[in-house]
C-alpha cells in the first residue's frame, strides 16, 4: 500500500488512476476475483505493462507467503531468464525417429491435455507482440519451486513426439506446429459446428472430448 | 377410459408449449415434429446433468449446466474424468480452459457471429437429405424417452439416434452412427435435472482449482477479429463437389499469428453434419497433413495443392472428405467463391 501512495504523489493524475485501477485489478485477478472478461482486459493490459508484470510477481509473491506457499529457495530472476530463454530459444528440435500414427483407433482417441493447451495459447492468444507471448504465463510463475518452473518449457518440446506423425511422411521438423495448427482447425470447425447443427451441444463435447487422452494413454 | 384421457390431459399440461407432443402419437407422422422440440428444448431449457461420452475405445463423464433463452444462451461444460476441462459459452463468446495439472488457459474467446442462414429451423431441408423414424420408448437418466432414427439417405453422411425426454424433447441420449448402424460416438445423460433458474454466477468464474494452476495465458480481447476473420468475396479457390443438402455457412479469411499467413475457412453445413475446408498458405512450411486421419469422431483429410496446405474437417464419413478435398481447385486469379 505504501507503494501505492508513492506512486499516486509522483505521477499525474490520469495515469495515476490508470495504475491504480490496473493494480486494483491485477490484486482481485490473484485472489480470483475477477470475472471472465474483467480477466481478459487486465491480461490485455498486463501483457504490454512491464511495470504491471513486476507487480503481478509481487503479488503473487505476496500472495504465497500469506499462504505459507513460499519455496524454501526463491529466485527472484529467475522468471526473467526464463523470458530471456524462450526469446533466445530456436524453432522446435527436429525429432528424430518416426511417431506412431496419430488419433488412429489403434493408438486410442485423444490428444494429450498438454497439447489442447498449447493449441489454445496458439490459436486464441497470439498478442500482438510475440515475444512477449509467453512472458505472463511464465513470470508469474516466480514463486513457485523452479523444479515445476521448468515443467512448461520441457513440456512444450515434448508435445510433437505424441502428436506429430499424422503421417509419417510428414517432416520431423514441424512435429510441433503442425500439433498446434491442426488442433487449432479443430476447435475452430467445433465452434462452426455447434452454430450449425440440431444437436447444438454435441461439438462443444467433441471440443472437451478430445483434449484428452494425456492421462489416459 | 377417462382415466387414459385424464392421463393424456395431464401430460399435455406438462408439456407446456407443446400440448400435442403429450399425446400419443401416431409414428411416422411426428418424427419432425419430435425434432422441432428437440431444438427448442436444447436451447430454451435451463438444466443441469451429467453425462457419459464414449468415443471409440474412450469413455469420459462431463457435467453440464445450461441456461436458456432467446440471444442469452449459456452454457458451462466440465470434465469430470481426467485432466479438468472446460468449455463456457456466455455473452457470445466461448471459452476454452483447458487445464493441464497445473496451467490454465482462460480468456481463449471463440468469437460466435450468428448463423446467415438458419438451417436448423429449416427440418424440410434436412428431410431431403434424411430419413426420420420414430421407434419405440427406452428410459434414460431414470427418464421416459422417445426414440428418433434419423437416417441418411446417402453415404455422404452418418445417421443419428436419438432418445428424447418425452417431457420436453430434451435430447438426453444420442448416437452417431455409421454406414453399418455401429456407433462412432455416444452420449448419454447419468442425471437430468430441469430447473425454474440458473444463477448468472455458474457461467462466470472458472471452475478450476486456482491454486495449482499457472495464471491464465496471454489475452486474445485483441485478436478477436483475427480470430473470427474477415468474409471472403472473392477466392482463388473452387470447391467442385460438394455433397447434395451441403449449404456454405461461411466463408471467412484469418490470421491464426499477425503477421503470419492467411488462412481461408469455409464451412458446409447440412443442418447435422458440419464440414470444414480450411486452405492455408504453406509458404515453404511443412504440409498439415496428407491423406485421411481420423480425429475423434470427425474425419479428416488433407492434401497440398500449389503450395498451399487444403484441410477438409468433419463429423461426415472418410470418403466425404476426401471427396471434398479431390475436388478443390486453385483457379489462381481471383473468382467468385
Amino acid at each position: 500500500m505504501a507503494e501505492k501512495t508513492a506512486e499516486q504523489l509522483s505521477a499525474p493524475v490520469a495515469a495515476d488512476m490508470n495504475i491504480e485501477l490496473a493494480a486494483s485489478q491485477l490484486s482481485a485477478m490473484v485472489d480470483e476475483q475477477l470475472d471472465a472478461m474483467e480477466i481478459n482486459l487486465a491480461l490485455r493490459r498486463l501483457s504490454r505493462d512491464g511495470g504491471l508484470q513486476a507487480r503481478w510477481e509481487r503479488y503473487h509473491l505476496i500472495s504465497d507467503a500469506l499462504q505459507g506457499h513460499l519455496p524454501d529457495a526463491l529466485d527472484l530472476s529467475f522468471a526473467a531468464r526464463i523470458h530471456q530463454a524462450i526469446a533466445a530459444e530456436p524453432l522446435p528440435q527436429p525429432v528424430a525417429r518416426p511417431l506412431p500414427a496419430w488419433y488412429k483407433p489403434v493408438t486410442g482417441f485423444g490428444l494429450a491435455a498438454s497439447v489442447a493447451l498449447a493449441t489454445l495459447v496458439g490459436i486464441r492468444m497470439n498478442p500482438p507482440d510475440a515475444p512477449t507471448a509467453s512472458a505472463p504465463l511464465v513470470s508469474s510463475t516466480t514463486p513457485t519451486p523452479p523444479a515445476s518452473l521448468a515443467a512448461a518449457p520441457v513440456r512444450s518440446t515434448t508435445i510433437p513426439l505424441q502428436v506429430a506423425a499424422l503421417n509419417s511422411s510428414v517432416n520431423p521438423l514441424a512435429a510441433e506446429p503442425n500439433a498446434v495448427r491442426l488442433n487449432s482447425y479443430l476447435v475452430n470447425h467445433n465452434g462452426y459446428a455447434s452454430m450449425n447443427s440440431v444437436h447444438s451441444m454435441l461439438p462443444y463435447v467433441r471440443m472437451v472430448g478430445y483434449q484428452t487422452a494425456g492421462s489416459n494413454r | 377410459m377417462n382415466r387414459t384421457l385424464l392421463h393424456c390431459a395431464v401430460l399435455a399440461l406438462a408439456a407446456g408449449s407443446f400440448p400435442a407432443a403429450g399425446w400419443p402419437q401416431p409414428p411416422t407422422a411426428n418424427a419432425r415434429q419430435w425434432l422441432e422440440r428437440m431444438i427448442q428444448a436444447t436451447q430454451t431449457l435451463n438444466y443441469e446433468g451429467t453425462f457419459v461420452y464414449v468415443q471409440g475405445p474412450h469413455i469420459e463423464a462431463m457435467h453440464i449446466v445450461h441456461s436458456g433463452g432467446n440471444d442469452h444462451e449459456r452454457q458451462r461444460l466440465i470434465s469430470l474424468s481426467g485432466p479438468l476441462r472446460e468449455v463456457v459459452v456466455a455473452n457470445n463468446s466461448v471459452i476454452c480452459l483447458s487445464p493441464e495439472r497445473q496451467a490454465t488457459v482462460a480468456g481463449s474467446d471463440y468469437p460466435r457471429s450468428p448463423f446467415p442462414v438458419s438451417i436448423p429451423s429449416e427440418l424440410g431441408q434436412l428431410e431431403s437429405h434424411y430419413e426420420f423414424t420414430v421407434l419405440g420408448e427406452d428410459r434414460v437418466a431414470g427418464l421416459d424417452t422417445q426414440m428418433i432414427a434419423i437416417r441418411p439417405k446417402d453415404t455422404w453422411r452418418f445417421g443419428y439416434r436419438l432418445w428424447l425426454d418425452r417431457r420436453n424433447g430434451m435430447v438426453l441420449r444420442s448416437a452417431l452412427l455409421d454406414d453399418k448402424d455401429h456407433p462412432v460416438e455416444q452420449l448419454m445423460f447419468t442425471d437430468f435435472q430441469l430447473k425454474p433458474h440458473i444463477d448468472e454466477a455458474e457461467f462466470k468464474t472458472p471452475t478450476a482449482p486456482l491454486e495449482t494452476q499457472l495464471p491464465p495465458g496471454p489475452p486474445s480481447g485483441g485478436n478477436a477479429k483475427a480470430a473470427t476473420g474477415e468474409p471472403v468475396t472473392q477466392s482463388e479457390w473452387r470447391i467442385g463437389q460438394m455433397p447434395e443438402g451441403f449449404i456454405k455457412a461461411l466463408h471467412n479469411r484469418f490470421v491464426k499469428t499477425p503477421g503470419h499467413r492467411q488462412t481461408e475457412h469455409l464451412v458446409f453445413a447440412d443442418g447435422l453434419a458440419t464440414i470444414s475446408v480450411f486452405l492455408e498458405k504453406l509458404d515453404g512450411a511443412p504440409a498439415l497433413l496428407q491423406g485421411a486421419s481420423q480425429l475423434g469422431s470427425m474425419n479428416a483429410f488433407g492434401m497440398t495443392l500449389d503450395g498451399y496446405q487444403i484441410l477438409v474437417v468433419g463429423e461426415v464419413p472418410a470418403a466425404t472428405v476426401k471427396r471434398i478435398a479431390d475436388s478443390i481447385q486453385h483457379t489462381g486469379g481471383v473468382a467468385k467463391p
